[in-house]
């Protein structure tokens, strides 16, 4: 993942904070989905509030997808229920569903022409044609595609088509817009942009979304929350930043982004932190919010995550950690320049740092002796 | 060298030359046929040779073109013998391939059935008072009949008119034969050369009679699995004896009858080719095989009837008509379909 | 030097492959469709093909009260048996498509064994079924439906139309099968999902996406029931006689090549038009030309 964007969400995440009303909109209750002997999920719960962005977040084969079908009624639990407003919808039928769903590929009509693909939804509703047309031209407009109305998915981009099967969710007003891989098959730059214009799409129409991806850097800049299925289990619920910053595992602090991980075992506690005995030497590690790394014998072999851009090249004090090595590599990547630091311990493990790129350069290069520091608060115990 | 030792030679050499002549002689001794599957058993063969110290070569034909072909080709040098029906006959005597059987060379002929004897009389194997074929074997195409449902026996081909058996008689799918049988049951006694006026009267005839028919057949065995699924009470035979065996064989209650108005049949006959190269052998073995013993084997082997002794049943006073080549098998065939096109309105 | 001689090589073994790749089709297609053109223009003389050109064939096909009547009941009765196989063929390669894994595999092999089949052997089967002792009578009867067995299940143009539709039926299937399991899922669910239930479903993507296929499908069954020639003649009884028949009997019966080539070519003519037809129907798939 590209360096550069992993700094901006942190700004983005403030400002929409999670919204205030938290109530459920859908509720899943111990999932459980198994297909020919193959367990899926196991023990799904995840509440899906009113007007929220959520993102199920997971590698291929992790389940996530199946979360969507299950949602959509494109199939059925092998246990469990699914609430919609408290309401159990496991046996009602897709079509009487109050969601609608964005598919991967776009599933567009081929032989309906775009205005006839945005209104399937109203005509399968049995609505008048004088107020379909109306809200197919607003939907068409709301998602820039005013104009198109009589070409064929055939005629349009990747983008267009995209834009379309959106166009046909939004028509029908969900109370909820589950999107299935939605971006996948644009290029980067046309993704960036999407990934924008549906989170303001969303706040625009407020109504809740429900994204399945494999992407962490999608997740992080579109969601209020994120869900991170790990083999059919959820590993992490939790805002991006939270996500980012308080992974609860070694699982989720690989799958976002570059994370060093220090291996090492507990050492003795102090207010609210911990020190952690490393190859590196012993590092002060903060325990805020962690009760159970707080309260762990000491000799517990653990892992600190440590984000490269909490690293300071020559610490003053206030960094409580400190160490020292040499540069072994330096990379120049537009804003931020990546440097690799051999710590000086015998068989302590590299270290990759970011700093923002200088016009003047860093001064930094191969082979140059180097002090390193961070903060207790930037770094995290991890205990699997 | 003395003389007796020269006489001696030249006594040897004599000997060798006669030797050698005779063994010749013998070896010319030949007869070359070509012939139907049938008509020249290996038994025969055998007997014939021991008798007549000859050799005989046989060649079995597939069709009537490929005998023509082997026979013209050569100009009728490569055989000596051979069998035609008497349909095919003609074009050999027009073409001057065959040459005249002489009477006093087959005694034989003379024990042949009376419907055979006077060959003067037996159409389609004379010509300007000569004969060109020995009639050898030969069926009818006749009617089979459910005793069942038939009865009496019919007598009349006209039978198949009858709106009593209307879906209940079974058919052969071909133009010329069907045109012969619908002249002999209107009453024309020459029903290979039609004139307009009869070609309207026949066809209004035809026509008449597809309301009767349940279906078309092409082989026996098919008219045999129709009889056995559906209601059939008459059949139009074209395979004649053979097929009365296989619906018998069958177990069913069938009988076969030659109408008085005559039934078409063909007449398989033995002809001397215009190259025989030993005519007076050819007619040895012709005068061999219409012998009874061997006349009557050919039936029991075959099914077919031959010239000496009657088929088990058969009435001897049936009218049989030999075929001939019909006048104009193009308008025969184009007409047939404006039969079948018209059974549809 | 070497590389003028690579290229040498290189165009001979182009001309060689592009030779091997066309000789067949043009070998085993063309020329003799080539032939029965040219002998259509030819004309019949005491039983003798007359190599002179005319157009006499096609005079007589359109100027004899026989053919032309014929052929035109005849090519109603092939799309007659398009229709019907068409709409018999839908719910069945519905079913089959719905069908999962080894039941799907398992259906459509027993729908396509017949193909298999003698086609004497399948008409046989079927004689003895419709016959007038046959199976289907014997069961009216047995149920008691019918106190004597009808004779008006076979031998009529109505058992010919009967058993071209059974018989063709899996050319009409097979098609329609393969354009139904071409449509993604996906659009089934989108449907679905937009709050189509069945019914809609097939109507406004299942059908409008599968019919192509059907078209194809049913003018294959067309095309076949157009120049059959078997069927007619052993379940039509008297009144089985269809185009293909006299095609036939020009050929094997009346020896009159030139007719029948000419008949042969306004068959051919008439199912190129249909198959260019069901072509056009059949590229009008996903939207605009």
């Amino acid at each position: 993942m590209g360096a550069i964007d992993i700094t901006a969400p942190a700004a983005a995440n403030q400002r929409q904070a999670p919204l205030s009303m938290s109530r459920p909109l859908l509720v899943l209750e111990g999932i459980e989905k198994g297909f020919g002997g193959a367990q899926v999920l196991h023990g799904i719960d995840l509440t899906i509030n009113d007007g929220e962005f959520l993102t199920v977040l997971g590698a291929s084969g992790s389940g996530k997808t199946t979360v969507l079908r299950l949602i959509g009624g494109f199939t059925e639990p092998s246990a469990g229920r699914i609430l919609f407003e408290g309401a159990d919808i496991v046996s009602v039928p897709a079509y009487r569903r109050p969601v609608n769903t964005v598919f991967q590929d776009y599933a567009l009509f081929p032989h309906l022409t775009v205005a006839g693909n945005v209104a399937y939804g109203l005509e399968a509703r049995g609505t008048a044609r004088d107020v379909l047309r109306p809200k197919v031209a607003e939907a068409l407009e709301r998602v820039a595609l005013k104009g198109f109305d009589a070409r064929y998915p055939s005629q349009l981009s990747g983008g267009q088509r995209q834009r379309v099967a959106l166009a046909r969710a939004l028509v029908l007003e969900p109370r909820l817009i589950l999107l299935d891989e939605p971006l996948g098959a644009l290029d980067a730059a046309l993704r960036r942009q999407m990934q924008v214009f549906l989170k303001q799409l969303q706040r625009e129409i407020r109504t809740t979304f429900l994204l399945v991806t494999h992407d962490q850097e999608e997740a992080i800049v579109m969601s209020d929350r994120i869900c991170v299925l790990d083999a059919g289990r959820i590993a992490q619920i939790g805002t991006p930043h939270e996500l980012y910053y308080r992974p609860a595992s070694e699982y989720i602090a690989r799958f976002f982004g570059d994370n060093n991980l220090i291996e090492g075992r507990l050492g003795p506690s102090a207010a609210a932190v911990r020190f952690v005995e490393t190859a590196a030497g012993r590092l002060m590690v903060s325990t805020k919010d962690q009760s159970d790394v707080a309260e762990a014998p000491t000799g517990t072999p653990v892992k600190i995550a440590l984000r490269p851009e909490a690293i300071q090249v020559a610490p003053g004090s206030e960094f409580e950690n400190h160490l020292s090595g040499t540069i072994r590599d330096v990379t120049f990547a537009g804003a931020i320049s990546q440097i690799v630091i051999q710590p000086s311990g015998e068989t302590a493990r590299p270290l990759t740092i970011k700093l923002a790129s200088r016009a003047a350069g860093l001064g930094l290069s191969r082979g140059q002796p180097i002090s390193a520091g961070w903060r207790s608060a930037d770094c995290r115990i991890l205990l699997r | 060298m003395t003389l007796t030792k020269r006489l001696t030679i030249s006594l040897l050499g004599a000997i060798a030359v006669a030797v050698t002549a005779g063994l010749h002689a013998a070896e010319a001794k030949e007869l070359r046929i070509l012939t139907w599957q049938g008509y020249a058993d290996d038994d025969w063969v055998a007997e014939f040779s021991k008798a007549n110290d000859a050799q005989v070569k046989v060649v079995y034909a597939q069709t009537d073109d490929e005998i023509w072909s082997k026979i013209k080709g050569s100009d009728g040098a490569d055989f000596d013998l051979m069998s035609v029906n008497t349909s095919e006959l003609q074009r050999y005597v027009d073409a001057g391939l065959v040459q005249p059987h002489d009477m006093a060379k087959l005694p034989n002929q003379k024990g042949t059935l009376p419907q055979f004897n006077d060959l003067t009389k037996v159409g389609g194997v004379g010509r300007d008072g000569k004969i060109y074929g020995i009639p050898f074997a030969f069926d009818s195409i006749g009617l089979i009949y459910d005793t069942n449902k038939v009865s009496p026996a019919p007598d009349s081909i006209n039978i198949l008119w009858d709106p009593k058996y209307k879906g209940k008689i079974l058919a052969y799918d071909a133009s010329a034969h069907n045109f012969s049988y619908g002249a002999l049951a209107a009453g024309i006694d020459h029903p290979f050369k039609l004139s307009a006026d009869e070609f309207g009267k026949v066809k209004q005839k035809l026509i008449d009679v597809q309301k009767n028919i349940l279906s078309y057949y092409q082989s026996a065995d098919e008219a045999l699995k129709i009889y056995q699924t559906n209601d059939v009470a008459l059949i139009f035979a074209n395979f004649g004896h053979q097929q009365l065996t296989g619906m018998l064989k069958a177990n069913a209650p069938v009988k076969y009858v030659v109408p008085k108005e005559g039934a078409l049949a063909w007449l398989d006959t033995w002809n001397i080719t215009k190259g025989c190269k030993d005519k007076d052998l050819a007619e040895a073995w012709v005068n061999f095989v219409i012998q009874k013993k061997i006349s009557q084997a050919l039936t029991d082997r075959n099914g077919f009837g031959n010239t000496v002794t009657p088929l088990t049943g058969d009435d001897p006073n049936q009218k049989l008509v030999w075929l001939l080549p019909v006048e104009d098998f193009q308008k025969r065939s184009d007409l047939w379909n404006e039969v079948k096109a018209a059974a549809q309105q | 030097m070497q590389t003028v001689k690579h290229r040498w090589k290189d165009r001979l073994q182009r001309v060689l492959i592009t030779t091997l790749v066309w000789t067949p089709p043009i070998g085993l297609i063309v020329l003799p469709l080539a032939g029965f053109l040219a002998y259509s223009f030819f004309a019949l003389d005491n039983g003798e093909i007359v190599h002179r050109f005319t157009f006499g064939n096609y005079i007589r096909f359109f100027s004899d009260a026989v053919f032309v009547p014929q052929f035109l009941r005849t090519c109603l009765l092939a799309a007659g048996v398009g229709v019907i196989t068409l709409l018999a063929a839908y719910p069945v390669a519905l079913l089959l498509w719905s069908l999962e894994g080894r039941a799907k595999h398992l259906m459509l092999v027993l729908f396509v064994i017949p193909l298999l089949m003698s086609y004497i052997l399948k008409i046989f089967s079927i004689r003895a079924i419709l016959g007038g002792r046959g199976y289907l009578n014997t069961l009216l009867m047995a149920a008691g439906v019918i106190t004597e067995p009808t004779p008006f299940l076979l031998f009529n143009l109505t058992a010919v139309f009967l058993t071209l539709s059974i018989i063709l039926f899996p050319f009409t299937l097979l098609p329609l099968f393969v354009t139904l399991e071409r449509i993604p899922k996906a659009l089934i669910q989108a449907s679905s999902d937009l709050g189509g239930a069945g019914w809609l479903t097939f109507r406004r993507v299942v059908l409008p996406l599968s019919w192509p296929g059907g078209v194809i499908g049913a003018s294959f069954t067309f095309v076949l029931a157009l120049g059959d020639f078997v069927t007619p003649q052993m379940v039509g009884g008297p009144t089985g006689l269809t185009f293909g028949r006299i095609v036939y009997s020009q050929f094997g019966l009346a020896y009159n090549w030139p007719f029948g080539s000419a008949l042969a070519v306004i068959l051919m003519a008439a199912v190129l038009a249909v198959l260019a037809l069901a072509a056009r129907i059949g590229r009008s798939q996903g939207g605009p030309p």
